[in-house]
């Protein structure tokens, strides 16, 4: 389980951009949700271990990471994959890109191709073993990058925005890879604005805005929002 | 020795130094950029400004302040380095720091989140993630050390001072030409400024191509 304990963040010592958050995500699935700027990103960066916070403590495990020596926040950190809005693929192909997470935990390179291709083969990805990230489309380059995440081994997988650059095709396919990460035992915290893919995850929702929790609530709740403001919107057209 | 065997030798000399000179300052420039790229303090932006007003420091102070501290009364007059290609070297290397650690700020800045980041969070160790991010942005870095080598093998004031432009020893280009045109020589320091704008546009023209390459 991963807990935030009155946790503040602010850039260059400025204006607090996360206020006093506490949380405890202990679902298979936590989506969180917000308008642009309402601080998801960098909360979850905090989630990751990415970002230090200017005050309170981030819990992995029961432990507080930030109170941990290099070594050990080294072996705390690999239980936590954070994947960019905008993933970043290094130089090479795609099979060098999922192998690198392999490679620097000591794997051999056979080895490594060999997870890496089953990996990517039930992932339905093997077709893109050998491109080059600039023969990759968006859409692909973003599952690419989730598929990079899961070798990697982590229990705690943070997406950031996992729908932005997706098409409807690339929506099912990732759908399918976060029931298959949940399947292998795995927790996935996702922040969207994409209130549909919420919903079709039927899970815990967080809602952030201006760096605050505002309210947890489950699909079901975020459901009846989405009912009652098309309701309202259809009563209104009418009207007009 | 023959006239073009002393033009050889001074322009072995020189690029020598120089690229001695980039590399030494690599070895704290580009460490030291990526930490203040790291950064989110006010104090290490603060830092960057203070180092972008030292790249057009005048040479002839560097040359000057390192007289002072290899000269025999100097605090490191003990180690015999003044007047040697050594003491040439030293003085180029932090010249061109401030310079190489704006140009690599510049390069770090935008690649921290997108390889830092992404390696430290994929599992890397900082040594790691430092190897990714160097060799993601190897070109750009090459681009920034290319640099960094024009400004150092076109400089005077360091050389002049710390050198002395011992015939044999640490004559190097600038120093020549300064030299001849004392003596009236403009023909010799007019090949010789030509030799060097060879050096310098082959320079820049790898440089050109090195930004110009897209990477795959």
């Amino acid at each position: 389980m991963i807990e935030l304990r009155d946790v503040w963040f602010s850039y260059n010592s400025g204006k607090p951009i996360i206020h006093g958050v506490n949380l405890r995500l202990s679902n298979e699935i936590t989506i969180i949700i917000g308008p642009n700027g309402a601080g998801k990103t960098t909360l979850l960066k905090i989630i990751a271990c990415l970002y230090k916070p200017d005050k309170g403590d981030v819990l992995i495990d029961g432990v507080n990471f930030w109170k941990l020596k290099s070594k050990e926040k080294l072996i705390m950190r690999r239980k936590i994959v954070y994947v960019h809005e905008n993933p970043v693929l290094f130089k090479g192909t795609v099979m060098d890109n999922v192998t690198y997470p392999l490679i620097i935990r000591g794997h051999s390179l056979e080895k490594a191709r060999e997870k890496a291709l089953k990996l990517l083969k039930s992932l339905k990805l093997e077709y893109l073993t050998d491109r080059k990230r600039n023969e990759l489309s968006a859409g692909e380059f973003q599952l690419v990058a989730i598929a990079r995440a899961i070798i990697s081994g982590a229990k705690y997988i943070v997406l950031d925005e996992p729908t932005s650059n997706l098409d409807l095709e690339h929506r099912i396919v990732l759908e399918s890879i976060i029931r298959e990460i949940v399947k292998s035992g795995k927790q996935v915290i996702i922040a969207t604005h994409d209130r549909l893919f919420a919903l079709k995850l039927n899970t815990e929702i967080i809602e952030i805005n201006n760096g605050e929790i505002r309210s947890i609530l489950h699909s079901k709740d975020l459901y009846q929002e989405i009912e009652e403001f098309i309701k309202k919107a259809g009563k209104k057209s009418l009207n007009s | 020795m023959s006239f073009i065997g002393e033009i050889i030798e001074i322009t072995i000399r020189s690029v020598t130094i120089s690229l001695s000179a980039t590399i030494l300052s690599s070895l704290w420039s580009i460490p030291l950029s990526l930490i203040i790229a790291r950064s989110r303090s006010r104090m290490t932006k603060a830092l960057m400004g203070v180092l972008n007003s030292l790249i057009g420091f005048p040479t002839v102070l560097v040359g000057l302040f390192l007289y002072i501290i290899f000269s025999s009364s100097g605090p490191l007059g003990g180690l015999g380095i003044l007047y040697t290609p050594f003491a040439i070297m030293i003085g180029e290397a932090l010249l061109i720091t401030p310079l190489l650690i704006s140009l690599s700020y510049e390069i770090f800045s935008k690649a921290y989140y997108e390889y830092w980041e992404t390696s430290i969070t994929l599992g890397a160790t900082p040594a790691q993630a430092f190897m990714k991010l160097i060799t993601e942005r190897f070109e750009d870095i090459i681009v920034v050390l290319l640099i960094g080598f024009s400004r150092a093998i076109g400089e005077l004031g360091v050389a002049l001072m710390v050198g002395g432009n011992i015939r044999g020893f640490t004559r190097v280009f600038t120093t020549t030409i300064a030299l001849e045109v004392s003596k009236g020589n403009f023909d010799i320091a007019l090949f010789l400024g030509f030799i060097l704008l060879i050096i310098v546009s082959t320079t820049s023209a790898i440089i050109r191509i090195m930004g110009g390459r897209k990477s795959d």
